[in-house]
């Protein structure tokens, strides 16, 4: 594959040139992201014992930390790193759910009838975004707690690891997530019901 | 939000109540907000709607992700930029219009998006439920046998696959025409130009069942006819695809879920029964086609044309003949059928007799009842047209009369029974004539009624006998099928074998590429796809094993450690001082938490002594080495203090930070514990108490290590410093790292003078007491960790290539490369004894490696006194030895092939002065005793294997010797020359005959009747001499360029040949045909050997690469890249390959079939006891 021929160098340019703001940079990172997943995704669906969830972000993380080298790029550390491949992923999951929304509206001839599958996901887009507005939101008055949420939710860390990411005590992270977990649960249910 | 806009402000007060509330019980809670808030009502209200989620939030974004951010889902994403586009396009076509569309899906008319001249294609695209891997995979394995059907009246089958969502599909030659039933009706084709246009429909199946593929839903509706009236088949092995087994799903099941290909109407009993299917099925639907053809029908009246109805006439109906079927009107089916349909051009009379016969013998329920193949149905048709008597019409009375017997026996019975009341009639009559004679009353009117009783019994003899004369010619007939029949199947037979044979060398194919994905996967360090591409040809019972060298070979790679431990993310593994057990500490999930698992075993046995668990997901593992005690950090569950002797919890210190690292010092008094903000701090052992705090590092603490005097602490940070920390005053004496990059691993060495240090892509080691850099290596990036052994000469690192490289300490030279792990490995030890490397790694493994074994790929032999300069090197024929030889020194060496020891020098041969191109020459005696040298200087020598020592000289050569062998017996030594080949005579010392080759010799060696010799040389023509006369036998023209080398099979039956062309080629010396010609080299061959069992042909090459080729299919197996190039030779056993290169005889060691067998046993079971002896037998 001619993705695979970029070097370590290469991606993290890549990567820092996405984290400056160039989308571009984005798509070329996407395949190799990608490639390098569907190896981790086998290795681990084969290691792993039946019925035993797998955690994306674990993933997508050690995917990242194949490609790039990642003490040599100016982040601070591996839990910072993990940070910006959080924002990504954030990035990325938001991006694809809010174009398929845009894109896809009858149209298309190729389409037999996907029935249940497809509404299904559209309900997931739909959360998904929700959510992502509702973090949006959140960011507005209390910044590092929608970080916090972030870390977790997109970046798949512990506790412990977005305390290292962030540099405070695991008690300040439990502490935060629990009232963001009730403010964003307020909020999304909110939204469901029709009440604002 | 409830109260209006947030501000942050506003937020720190409400979670300022938020979070003091919690701590408030329910009862308390109102009055508790009354007062905080005092008075502010909006406040209130927002922490009081916050509280009354907070039970329901809990854990809802963590059951949020696990919905959402789903591992294929993220996949699918990452990858999605690319789908929108190909919306209109399904691999590289490009959608026009629908065609049709049905239960399975919709076919599309497409283009290929990248041709200039516009091919049409036909897509049949499969609904999205009909997706699955199980069909994918079936279609990889169905195309190719469908993209071998080629056949003008078969529309190919060109592409297929999934499409981006999923759905499969299938690209097929796209044919314009029309249904075959509509195409006859539009027409109105006489009754013999539908069975003529049949007839090419069966040419078409007929074609595809000689290829082993049955199509399994023959239907009009498939059979399209094109504008030139040629008829085209479409869908052919589809249903296969779709539906390989029918047992597995029954007919029913699979109808209900749309699932099913096949069309009921034209299935047959045994399709609808779900029963397997053979080419019959094919002919039974080939039947309806016909008589619906005929007749304008289907088969079968049914009542009320439910599916049930159908399977059950279908299985049990006897069809309406196709003469009578065309008088009626079938009411059920009228309304089912396109009205066109029924246009029976037949008339009833048409069809009475052959023609009824030939659709019903197609339609019998028995499926060894029908017509034996396609052809045969279509020949019957062909002798009905020309008149001829047909098969089914023949084999109707047989077929009825087998069928009438069995169903009605008492009726037979009856039958019988009549016939021998007709023979007691006729004795009666003749009793009342002569009682006429008797009376003379109404004598003559008597006597002529008898006698015309009398005749009238002769007449019924008479007719008695024609019909026993027609049942002779029936049995004549039936016997006469009987040997079609036999003679069929002896076809049939003969076509299995060829297909089996076929299928095996696909299978050798298969496997031979499969061994390149296996070494490739070495390559790549992919142990784990490694091992599942070789234990696929692990022999199963009843199937032919395909393992020769190159699987051994590889199998020992993939498998050299001693012991593999499972489950979980070995962090932390660790020896106890005394070597006995072994602890590992592994990060694993359980009811979705992490927990991290401290395991001790015993080191032999490896039985599990004693286990704890901590909810953490961190962990860190140091041993005292001189006390019994091993501290493991858990991050923030704190440190645990365990003793080998019981494996007990001796202290536990919580109520700290989060616990990064941890060192014990040697005496087992004192801990150092790291966190992750970089603090250090130093902890009594005994009670937990700090002594002092190390401050200084600003991140994350990754590595500690006590001195060995315990004055001295090693760290290491992310802040990218290795610093040295006294012990006694807490303050930091040096800072030994300036280079941006991480120090991940930090050890002293016994004696305290050096500190090494494996950082984020470098190895480094200082000098303890100046601080100066002694030695910098670089190693591939990742999270390295390293072990030093316990006497400090040996260093194991590890990266993020999951390679354990080991490097001498004194030199800082890699000493050898251990592969196995399948993913980054994260923990490293060596037993007390240094004769063990514990590995733990993310692969879920933990392994053990013996060190006093051959770790390295290869075993390479080097020669002290002389480095440099091999240039040839061969196995004695029993075993034991190796003789080199080192062309530019004329120097033949002999080596211990057990020990790898050098045994002897043979110095005899000077370079000529003159002389630029020098090569010494070396032959082994079949018995071993002698090896026989010769170089440039024209001297040919002798030596005695086992004492090294010179036996004679032969110096009557005019010339340089090029080739040297012995014949099998050891009778004769040939040596060839520029221009002749000489033989002597090695019992009488002399000279037997010298053979002119002006061509030169390159290469000789004796057939096993050690009478013809065989030379090779400039001109490319193999000759055969005989010795007693020196006259040419015979000769082959390669057709290569210079050959270089040759070399015989065992028995003669093989020669194999090297060339300058690069290539290599096999002969077959009874025939002198060339079995292979092997491509694949860069450079000139120059030497080539045979595997023992005949199977495999190695070649060396100037290219300086060894290759393994597969004799049975001419294939290339594996190159050997590194140490390859001068010369190559089995061992005698098959299971070393030998080669010669510059500084090195290198080794290439297969396992045996014991270790893999032991191993095959053993499962995970340790193996030491099993196996040590073998593995010492090759441990050189």
């Amino acid at each position: 594959m001619a993705t695979e021929s970029l070097s370590i160098a290469e991606v993290t340019q890549l990567l820092r040139a996405w984290g400056a703001g160039d989308r571009a940079a984005l798509e070329r990172l996407v395949p190799l992201v990608d490639a390098e997943l569907r190896g981790l995704a086998g290795h681990y669906m084969r290691g792993q014992a039946p019925g035993h969830a797998l955690q994306t972000t674990a993933l997508v993380n050690e995917a990242w930390l194949k490609l790039i080298d990642w003490q040599n790029t100016g982040w601070q550390n591996r839990a910072h790193f993990f940070g910006i491949a959080a924002q990504l992923m954030r990035q990325i999951l938001v991006d694809e759910a809010r174009r398929r929304r845009a894109g896809k509206h009858g149209g298309n001839a190729v389409r037999v009838s996907m029935g249940a599958a497809e509404s299904l996901a559209k309900r997931k887009d739909h959360e998904l975004l929700a959510l992502d507005d509702a973090l949006k939101a959140l960011a507005e008055f209390d910044e590092r707690r929608c970080r916090i949420v972030e870390l977790r939710f997109f970046g798949g860390l512990s506790v412990d690891e977005t305390a290292e990411a962030l540099q405070v005590s695991p008690r300040t992270v439990a502490r935060e997530w629990r009232l963001a977990q009730a403010w964003l649960y307020r909020e999304l249910s909110g939204k469901e019901d029709g009440e604002k | 939000m409830n109260g209006g806009k947030m501000d942050n402000g506003r937020w720190r007060e409400v979670e300022r109540i938020f979070d003091a509330a919690l701590e408030v019980d329910d009862a308390g809670r109102a009055a508790f907000l009354a007062g905080a808030c005092a008075g502010d009502e909006a406040l209130r209200r927002e922490v009081e709607s916050l509280l009354a989620v907070d039970n329901k939030a809990q854990g809802f974004l963590d059951a949020a992700a696990a919905r959402l951010v789903r591992p294929e889902q993220a996949r699918v994403l990452l990858s999605a930029t690319t789908v929108a586009e190909s919306a209109q396009r399904i691999g590289s076509y490009r959608l026009i219009r629908e065609i049709a569309r049905g239960g399975m899906g919709a076919v599309w008319l497409a283009e290929r998006a990248d041709d200039q001249f516009h091919q049409q294609v036909a897509i049949k695209l499969l609904k999205a439920e009909a997706a699955s891997e199980e069909l994918l995979n079936r279609f990889r394995h169905e195309r190719q046998v469908l993209a071998g059907l080629n056949h003008p009246q078969i529309a190919r089958l060109l592409d297929g696959g999934a499409t981006e969502d999923g759905r499969p599909y299938f690209v097929m030659e796209y044919i314009e025409g029309e249904p075959l039933d509509e195409y006859c009706a539009r027409l109105q084709l006489s009754l013999n130009e539908r069975l003529q246009l049949f007839r090419q429909v069966c040419a078409a199946v007929h074609y595809a069942h000689q290829n082993l593929v049955i199509h399994r839903d023959l239907k009009p509706g498939n059979i399209l006819v094109t504008a030139e009236g040629e008829p085209k088949l479409l869908d052919f092995g589809i249903a296969k695809v779709l539906q390989p087994d029918l047992t597995q799903d029954s007919i029913m099941g699979s109808t209900l879920t749309g699932m099913h290909p096949m069309t009921p109407a034209y299935a047959s009993p045994e399709q609808t029964r779900g029963e397997k299917l053979t080419t019959a099925s094919d002919v039974y639907s080939l039947g309806v086609v016909l008589y619906e053809l005929l007749t304008g029908h289907t088969p079968y009246q049914l009542k009320d044309n439910t599916f049930g109805e159908l399977v059950k006439a279908i299985c049990e109906q006897e069809p309406i003949k196709p003469s009578i079927a065309v008088t009626q009107s079938h009411p059920s089916h009228d309304e089912a059928q396109t009205p066109s349909i029924r246009n029976p051009q037949s008339a009833p009379r048409n069809l009475k007799g052959d023609v009824d016969s030939i659709a019903l013998m197609a339609l019998r329920k028995e499926p060894n009842a029908r017509y034996s193949s396609v052809e045969q149905f279509s020949e019957d048709i062909r002798r009905y047209l020309e008149g001829l008597p047909t098969i089914a019409r023949k084999g109707t009375f047989s077929y009825r009369a087998a069928k009438y017997l069995r169903r009605n026996r008492i009726q037979v019975a009856a039958t019988v029974l009549i016939l021998l009341s007709l023979l007691a009639g006729i004795f009666a009559t003749l009793r009342q004539a002569r009682i006429a004679v008797a009376a003379q009353h109404h004598a003559e009117t008597q006597r002529q009624r008898a006698e015309a009783a009398l005749l009238s019994a002769e007449d019924r003899r008479q007719q008695a006998e024609a019909s026993r004369s027609e049942a002779d010619q029936q049995r004549g007939e039936a016997e006469a099928q009987r040997e079609l029949a036999n003679e069929q199947r002896a076809f049939a037979d003969s076509q299995r074998q060829r297909a089996e044979t076929q299928e095996l060398s696909n299978r050798q194919l298969l496997y031979t590429s499969r061994i390149g994905l296996a070494h490739q996967a070495w390559e790549n360090s992919n142990i784990e796809r490694m091992r599942e591409l070789l234990d696929f040809y692990l022999p199963q019972a009843n199937e032919p094993d395909f393992r020769r060298f190159e699987w051994y070979y590889l199998w020992r790679l993939c498998h050299r450690e001693e012991k593999t431990i499972t489950g979980g993310d070995f962090r932390g593994v660790a020896y106890s001082p005394d070597g006995k057990s072994l602890l590992t500490l592994a990060i694993t999930r359980s009811n979705g938490a992490n927990v991290a698992e401290v395991v001790f075993r015993d080191a032999t046995s490896w039985q599990v002594l004693s286990s704890q668990r901590y909810t953490t997901s961190h962990g860190a593992v140091a041993v005292s080495r001189n006390a019994d005690k091993v501290v493991v950090g858990l991050g923030l569950e704190g440190i645990r203090v365990f003793s080998f002797s019981d494996y007990k919890e001796r202290l536990q210190i919580r109520g700290l930070t989060f616990v990064s690292n941890v060192a014990i010092s040697p005496s087992g008094k004192m801990i150092a514990a790291g966190f992750g903000s970089g603090k250090v701090q130093l902890l009594d052992a005994e009670t937990g108490k700090e002594i002092r705090i190390l401050a200084g590092h600003q991140q994350y603490l990754t590595t500690l290590a006590f001195s060995s005097d315990e004055q001295t602490l090693a760290s290491g940070s992310f802040d990218e410093t290795v610093r040295l920390w006294d012990v006694r005053t807490g303050k930091e004496s040096r800072s030994l790292k300036q280079s941006r990059s991480v120090p991940n691993s930090v050890t002293f060495t016994p004696d305290d003078k050096t500190v090494i240090a494996v950082c984020n892509s470098e190895l480094k080691a200082w000098e303890t007491a100046t601080g100066k850099e002694i030695a910098s290596r670089s190693i591939a990036p990742g999270r390295p960790v390293l072990a030093l052994s316990p006497d400090g000469k040996t260093l194991a690192t590890v990266d993020v290539q999951p390679v354990i490289r080991l490097w001498d300490t004194q030199t800082w030279a890699e000493k050898a490369a251990i592969k196995g792990h399948g993913n980054v490995v994260r923990s490293l030890a060596f037993s007390p004894d240094g004769m063990h490397l514990a590995s733990g790694s993310l692969d879920q493994t933990a392994r053990i490696w013996n060190l006093s074994r051959n770790m390295n790929d290869v075993i390479k032999l080097t020669d002290p006194d002389t480095p440099s300069g091999f240039s040839k090197a061969l196995f004695t024929p029993d075993g034991q030895k190796i003789i080199s030889a080192k062309s530019r020194a004329g120097l033949a060496s002999i080596w211990d092939s057990i020990s790898g020891r050098k045994l002897f020098d043979l110095r005899g041969h000077t370079k000529p002065a003159n002389v630029s191109n020098f090569s010494l020459e070396l032959a082994v005696s079949s018995d071993s005793r002698f090896i026989a040298t010769g170089g440039a200087d024209s001297l040919v020598k002798i030596w005695d294997a086992e004492t090294g020592r010179e036996i004679i000289m032969l110096s009557d050569l005019p010339d340089r010797s090029t080739a040297l062998a012995f014949s099998l017996d050891n009778h004769f030594l040939a040596v060839g020359t520029d221009q002749a080949a000489r033989i002597y005579d090695l019992a009488q010392w002399r000279v037997a005959i010298t053979i002119p080759v002006p061509q030169g010799v390159n290469a000789l060696c004796f057939l096993s009747d050690g009478k013809t010799l065989v030379t090779a040389g400039r001109d490319g023509i193999i000759h055969f001499w005989k010795i007693a006369t020196g006259l040419e036998l015979r000769r082959i023209q390669s057709g290569q360029d210079q050959l270089f080398t040759m070399t015989l099979s065992a028995r003669d039956q093989y020669l194999a040949t090297g060339s300058l062309d690069n290539t290599a080629a096999i002969w077959d010396v009874q025939t002198g045909n060339r079995v292979w010609l092997l491509k694949g080299h860069s450079s000139k061959i120059n030497r080539v050997s045979f595997s023992p069992d005949g199977n495999r042909l190695a070649t060396s090459s100037n290219d300086y690469t060894v290759k393994l080729w597969d004799l049975t299919t001419g294939q290339e197996m594996l190159t050997f890249k590194e140490g390859g190039g001068c010369s190559v030779h089995f061992s005698p056993d098959g299971r070393q390959l030998l080669s010669a290169c510059g500084n090195n005889l290198t080794i290439w060691p297969a396992a045996t079939e014991r270790e893999v067998q032991v191993r095959a046993k053993a499962g995970n079971r340790h193996l030491r006891a099993n196996v040590t002896a073998d593995e010492e037998e090759r441990a050189h």
